[in-house]
């Protein structure tokens, strides 16, 4: 589904990312764990688009989105198939829930269409549809949360893309989040997930990387990293 | 916007719109269809602001570039190769849309100050073109024949106002038009949407140019008489966009609220005040900042307006 091979990324003279090796099978869930800083965030943005990386190769279901003087703008990568959720929620804070929701099918031009997905996606996220007439920006952090994934959902991923899943979030609505995400999973949908919390991220994925200071330093399973006594000590505090 | 203020108001707007046309028609006076004839001119300027400032959240400072521009335009169209009046508006109208695409490119990818103070900068370039290119007069100016009756500015602005009304309320509703707020609300988010937001923003600036360019033509006719230093003053910006914002950027109805209001009050306080009137004009503009920051428009979308209602304005918008 997406491999991606050797890439460098990076902002003017920083370069954030180095020669990063990651795939995703069709499916599939993978959580990225890492610190503050160590370049997650800006993974997902060469992914999906919004930064360019300065070298290394990205393919997505088998066609080539980054390379050598290749470069797909994020609005033909979302047309064939990815989504982000963004660390932050980047919500359309004055627009209605609704109206939030229903941009994330900004590709899609039948409306009848839109309103099938937007239905669905009230059935996906109940609190969502109580809430859809209110202004995005007046939501609490789980609801926004949920709005955001909802709206990526909208253009129907065929990889979806969560920054920071759990961040700041109770843990009440963390564990709804989860739920959420094995539901999404067994539709079929592959999910990259971001995530700082070492649990959180191995309870959704069944494979992880570990991300620092740039570089990949692990993969594997996710019960082998839980008990990889470097994990234990950097991320799990025993 | 609740929907019994939105009734109310456009039950106003409809009574407006129906006696409007016949009221300099009944001869009210010469006075009043002039005074409304500039509102509407300066209404269409506003609500062109209101595209690019108010919905797509890039502060112009230059469009009274689009307005010098479809003077000149309408002028040259009509002096040098005689063509009708409303197909040189339309004619004004293009250059305006295009002028908008041409420089929309560079600038609109500079954000907030940034966008403001190259757009700036473009309206003094194109006085300074104007004022040294032989065929637009340089800075004699040029001299436009005299139409046989002011109805015909009432009613082409009239229906150019109306007309972009119409239109903006459809875009709106539409593809586009949740495109643009989208990009005002947050441009990084509306590109993971799939938007391709240069296009959007473009978009946005040739309805701007292209509305505020008749506005010019209009008042082009209607003045009989163009120099750079009249059609491009930066004034004329700085009167739209308070116009805009004291009526209620990113509403439809506001800019057209504000003008009304914004022309009425400059023409009272000018002459019942000859010498103070900047000093009233300045000081409401500073209270609305402070009291109504949405505008006067937001005001009708209030179930009760009481001292609560200033003071969380006050609250929400302070550092």
């Amino acid at each position: 589904m997406l491999k991606i091979a050797k890439l460098s990324a990076g902002y003017a003279d920083t370069q954030v990312l180095w020669d990063i090796d990651l795939y995703i099978k069709k499916g599939e869930t993978v959580a990225l764990i890492g610190s503050n800083g160590a370049g997650k965030s800006t993974l997902l943005e060469s992914v999906i688009g919004l930064v360019k990386p300065k070298s290394g190769s990205i393919l997505f279901d088998g066609k080539a989105v980054f390379g050598e003087n290749i470069n797909i703008p994020t609005r033909e990568r979302v047309k064939i198939g990815m989504s982000l959720a963004p660390q932050g929620r980047h919500l359309f804070p004055d627009m209605t829930v609704e109206e939030n929701i229903a941009l994330g099918a900004f590709v899609e031009k039948d409306r009848l269409k839109i309103k099938e997905e937007l239905e669905k996606m009230y059935e996906l996220f109940p609190r969502v549809y109580e809430r859809k007439n209110h202004p995005a920006g007046k939501l609490s952090g789980g609801e926004q949360q949920m709005v955001a994934i909802a709206r990526a959902l909208m253009s129907k991923p065929k990889l979806l893309m969560i920054d920071e899943l759990s961040l700041g979030l109770a843990p009440v609505i963390v564990d709804v989040l989860i739920e959420i995400i094995h539901d999404i999973s067994k539709s079929g949908t592959s999910l990259l997930v971001v995530e700082q919390d070492v649990q959180v991220a191995l309870s959704v994925a069944k494979r992880a990387y570990v991300l620092e200071t740039g570089r990949i330093v692990m993969e594997g399973k996710s019960e082998k990293l839980l008990n990889n006594p470097q994990i234990q000590s950097a991320y799990l505090g025993i | 916007m609740n929907k019994a203020s939105e009734f109310i108001i456009l039950g106003i707007i409809t009574v407006v719109v129906a006696i409007a046309p016949v009221m300099p028609v009944i001869h009210i006076s010469a006075f009043i269809t002039r005074f409304l004839i500039g509102v509407m001119i300066y209404a269409i300027m506003a609500e062109g602001w209101n595209v690019i400032g108010g919905y797509t959240g890039y502060p112009s400072f230059g469009n009274v570039v689009f307005f010098g521009l479809g003077a000149y335009v309408t002028a040259l169209s009509m002096i040098d190769f005689h063509i009708g009046f409303l197909i040189s508006l339309i004619l004004a109208a293009f250059a305006g849309a295009l002028f908008a695409v041409i420089i929309g490119i560079p600038v609109l990818r500079l954000k907030g100050h940034y966008f403001a103070i190259a757009t700036l900068g473009i309206g003094e370039i194109m006085m300074a073109i104007t004022l040294n290119v032989p065929f637009t007069g340089e800075g004699v100016g040029l001299s436009l024949p005299i139409a046989s009756s002011s109805l015909l500015f009432y009613y082409t602005s009239l229906i150019a106002l109306a007309a972009f009304i119409i239109f903006l309320k459809l875009i709106l509703s539409g593809r586009l038009g949740y495109g643009i707020i989208a990009v005002r609300e947050d441009e990084d988010a509306a590109r993971m949407m799939g938007i391709n937001t240069v296009i959007v923003k473009i978009k946005a600036f040739a309805i701007s140019g292209f509305f505020t360019a008749i506005a010019g033509g209009i008042y082009a006719y209607w003045s009989t008489f163009i120099d750079p230093p009249t059609v491009y003053d930066p004034i004329i910006s700085v009167k739209m966009i308070i116009m805009a914002v004291f009526g209620g950027a990113g509403t439809i109805l506001g800019p057209v609220v504000g003008a009304f209001i914004i022309m009425f009050l400059s023409d009272f306080l000018s002459t019942h005040f000859t010498l103070l009137h900047t000093f009233f004009f300045g000081g409401l503009i500073v209270l609305t900042a402070i009291f109504l920051p949405k505008g006067l428009i937001d005001l009708f979308s209030q179930k009760k307006i009481g001292w609560n209602y200033f003071i969380k304005n006050i609250k929400k918008y302070r550092v």
